[in-house]
């Protein structure tokens, strides 16, 4: 039985070639089998414990899926997707002024180089 | 443009439920979802390339566990912070530099709809946000946690309003990258 070892190649040899390449069931050890079905098992214990006080999502008993969000629940916020508008410079300033305005300067200080 | 009518703007569009957008702040950790009004706090001054150091309203957004004092760790003694605008304080710059009524009312409901990046909406609650705030994401900074000591918060959002504001700040920080990192699968 082999250890179950992710290896990363150093920054010296990673290119843009370099793609992750997934495992094939034919290829998995038993040490690897046993890490997979750990993975599945505490994910369906979050799905589970999740759905405990999210009446809203439907758990399947399949490991690994969601069959069914109610999309009334879901925050009408573009989920990661880039905003359509983004904020000009002048307008970047401009929140900048109202950030001073709304503060009260307490001294002025330098930068600190890290 | 008044604050009011602003808000009228504002109301109009967010799909926001405003009604469950606070909560109780009361026996709330620093982390909860708390706002303060004045917090020190740096603020870059891009006129003399300096920081300040100023008090102002913040929205906490270091989780309560990472700052508990009982946890008896390190690095658990600065707190992430992003400023809050008053909505009077943001109007009258916007109007200062654009008189146009048309264009504010446009970007206004665009920041109600979440349509403009960085930017969230706070409804109307106590204290400055009497009539809503911005929160502006592109200033995220960090204070020492003694700048909390004698400092109460002014709102706490309920659990709801926490979603909303983590939704978006997701969205803005940790949505995936635009640019293929190397390693990534072949079919990402």
């Amino acid at each position: 039985m082999t250890d179950f070892v992710l290896e990363y190649p150093s920054h010296a040899t990673a290119s843009a070639n370099d793609v992750y390449r997934k495992p094939s069931i034919g290829t998995l050890t038993a040490r690897e089998s046993m890490h997979y079905a750990a993975i599945v098992a505490s994910a369906m214990a979050t799905a589970t414990a999740f759905s405990g006080f999210q009446s809203n999502v439907q758990i399947s008993q399949t490991p690994g899926t969601i069959q069914k969000i109610n999309q009334s629940y879901l925050s009408p916020a573009k989920q990661s997707v880039r905003p359509p508008i983004q904020l000009t410079q002048e307008e970047h300033e401009v929140f900048r002024l109202a950030i001073l305005d709304s503060a009260e300067i307490v001294s002025r200080g330098r930068f600190v180089e890290l | 443009m008044t604050p009011p009518e602003a808000h009228e703007v504002l109301r109009a569009t967010s799909p926001l439920d405003v009604g469950r957008f606070y909560g109780n702040k009361d026996d709330l950790a620093l982390g909860a979802g708390l706002i303060y009004d004045r917090i020190l706090s740096p603020h870059f001054s891009t006129d003399e390339r300096l920081f300040l150091t100023v008090k102002q309203p913040v929205y906490v957004i270091t989780h309560e566990c990472d700052v508990d004092p009982a946890n008896d760790r390190p690095f658990n003694d600065y707190v992430s912070i992003c400023p809050v605008i008053p909505l009077p304080a943001f109007l009258k710059r916007y109007s200062e530099k654009w008189p146009d009524r048309e264009k504010l009312t446009s970007f206004l409901a665009n920041v109600a709809q979440r349509e403009v990046g960085r930017v969230i909406y706070l409804p109307p609650g106590p204290s400055v946000l009497e009539h809503g705030a911005l929160v502006y994401l592109n200033a995220i900074a960090s204070t020492h946690i003694s700048s909390f000591v004698d400092e109460k918060p002014i709102a706490a959002l309920s659990e709801y309003g926490l979603r909303e504001l983590d939704s978006a700040l997701r969205n803005t920080i940790l949505r995936p990258k635009a640019e293929r990192l190397s390693l990534a699968p072949e079919k990402y």
